[in-house]
């Protein structure tokens, strides 16, 4: 039985997606449930950090104790470093 | 595969958790294959100059891609990654040695965010000391990064790094040795447990490390209603993976411990040359080392390494061996002021060498199994074994001619001063400890190529040649 056109077009785009498809190699280590929820609280914990630094620096600012510097420091630094 | 293409393919004992790739054996060198799930991930590593970046710095192994046949038919490409001079494992550092692998592993993860990658395990078996810098070696590592995700290697980061640091730093130095019974780093409800009251005060260490021992515990109980696995998973953004990052580093760099106050600290101050005697010592030794020319060394009770930077002036690759962390850490401390890339100082018991840990107690190689030396060095070592320890000579014979092919040996007499120490509150029941009795026990195993007296002490040095083992 000969397949037509449609036909060989699906099995080639099967066999591409085979060939090149690359599933997660991501994760083969166990990252514990408990580990992976902490970061997700210490990374809400740094991003809030940081949101307060920001808030902070305006606060000075406002109050004429600080000076305008314009920098630029998102790295997450915040408290917690 | 036949039984003969097999036999040329060795895959190596510790590498098969990564589904990835995996390392083997082939002639002689050490392999890399990656397999296709990793291939993505391989590619952005080489195009996006990630690669070129950590090698430039010497933090990551360099590789070439090779034409060999791969095995399955997983496979992507084949690698040839610059080949390890000695694979060391993190109980056999000393403090700074684990801190800077975990320092540079911190490090890596940060340089790879950049370049959209990460870390997907952080085992401290993935580092190795080459020339003197704390290296990666696993180049499958390094995955894409998906933000969003909690990173994957957070657990095992804070058991191979930073609860073993804490512990040696806050506890006690020895507790390193937990690592050779927890192969994926100390737990963190024991490492928690152990650690100091006074160090639930340290935010850094009560998030990461009492916080999240906690937290494993109370999520590991399988309750009816998560069994279906419908808990949504965490989120972390990019900038809270970077604030953890440099959370741990700050914390991992404020940990220190001062090599001081242990028997051997003080060492080279009490010793029982006269400094003209010691000169002797050297010259002797550095002659025997000319002698039989050796690449590579294994000083054994090597203390501050004073020994291993003459083999390392010959132009040997040197390994320096003791059993004091602190004379260890001195050595490394030195190592890292000089910018010297050897001697490679590491913790070892001689008594209790390092056995094959791990799955099928292969994964992590024996003392013996990493050997020979082409010549190993016992310099004022041999009492402590023969007395300190009641080995009989013809054990410690035995037991040197496992580890090297040729032996510069001291022999110190029981008339030595250091000896004498040893005796006074002892009974001596050594009457076989001489020096007609030391020759005739080493000749079962060696051959006595050179012997000669150090002027100003009552000591005498050999250099000997391993002999075929009589049945």
């Amino acid at each position: 039985m000969i397949p037509n056109k449609s036909c060989m077009i699906a099995i080639a785009a099967a066999i591409v997606a085979i060939l090149f498809y690359s599933p997660p190699a991501y994760a083969y280590l166990d990252p514990g449930t408990g580990s992976m929820i902490l970061q997700g609280i210490i990374g809400a914990l740094a991003a809030l950090a940081v949101v307060l630094k920001i808030y902070w620096h305006r606060v000075m600012l406002l109050l004429g104790i600080r000076k305008d510097t314009r920098t630029n420091q998102q790295d997450g630094s915040g408290k917690l470093n | 595969m036949n039984q003969e293409d097999s036999q040329l393919y060795q895959p190596h004992q510790a590498s098969f958790r990564d589904p990835s790739g995996f390392i083997f054996s082939h002639q002689g060198k050490v392999y890399r294959q990656v397999n296709m799930p990793y291939r993505a991930h391989y590619d952005h590593l080489m195009k996006s100059g990630l690669y070129d970046a950590l090698k430039e710095k010497n933090w990551l192994v360099a590789h070439e891609e090779v034409d060999i046949p791969a095995q399955g038919m997983d496979a992507y490409k084949v690698l040839l990654p610059s080949q390890i001079f000695f694979t060391s494992y993190p109980y056999e550092w000393s403090f700074s040695q684990l801190k800077d692998a975990a320092l540079r592993t911190l490090d890596i993860q940060k340089l790879s965010l950049e370049y959209g990658m990460c870390l997907k395990d952080a085992s401290a078996y993935n580092i190795q000391f080459e020339e003197g810098t704390p290296t990666l070696i696993d180049t499958l590592s390094l995955a894409l990064y998906e933000e969003g995700r909690p990173w994957v290697a957070y657990r095992q980061f804070c058991q191979h790094f930073l609860a073993p640091l804490a512990l040696m730093a806050k506890t006690d130095i020895r507790l390193s040795q937990l690592l050779k019974i927890h192969i994926d780093g100390i737990p963190l409800d024991l490492s928690s447990g152990l650690l100091p009251k006074r160090s639930w005060l340290n935010f850094r260490l009560l998030m990461h490390l009492h916080l999240q021992a906690k937290m494993q515990k109370a999520f590991s109980r399988t309750d009816e209603g998560d069994r279906n696995g419908s808990r949504r998973p965490s989120k972390l953004s990019k900038n809270g993976l970077l604030g953890i990052i440099n959370s741990l580093r700050n914390s991992i760099q404020k940990l220190d411990w001062q090599p001081t106050g242990t028997e051997w600290a003080q060492y080279y101050q009490a010793t029982n040359y006269s400094d003209s005697s010691f000169e002797n010592k050297s010259r002797i030794v550095a002659g025997f080392l000319k002698l039989a020319a050796p690449e590579v060394v294994w000083d054994l009770g090597a203390n501050t390494g004073y020994f291993t930077r003459l083999a390392n002036a010959l132009g040997a690759a040197a390994i320096a061996f003791d059993v004091d962390p602190a004379a260890v850490e001195i050595n490394y401390r030195m190592l890292k002021e000089k910018k010297e890339k050897y001697p490679l100082p590491l913790v070892m018991d001689l008594t209790n060498p390092t056995p094959g840990l791990g799955w099928s107690c292969t994964e992590r190689d024996s003392l013996i199994k990493r050997g020979p030396a082409d010549c190993v060095m016992a310099l004022a070592l041999i009492h402590h074994l023969a007395i300190s320890n009641n080995v009989p000579l013809e054990r410690i014979a035995d037991f040197l001619s496992l580890l090297g092919r040729n032996l510069i040996i001291e022999f110190v007499p029981k008339s030595d001063s250091q000896v004498r120490r040893l005796l006074q509150s002892r009974n001596d029941i050594f009457d076989f400890y001489s020096k007609d009795h030391f020759e005739k026990s080493f000749s079962a195993y060696f051959s006595i190529v050179r012997i000669e007296a150090v002027a100003g002490s009552e000591r005498t040095l050999y250099l000997m040649k391993r002999i075929a083992r009589k049945q």
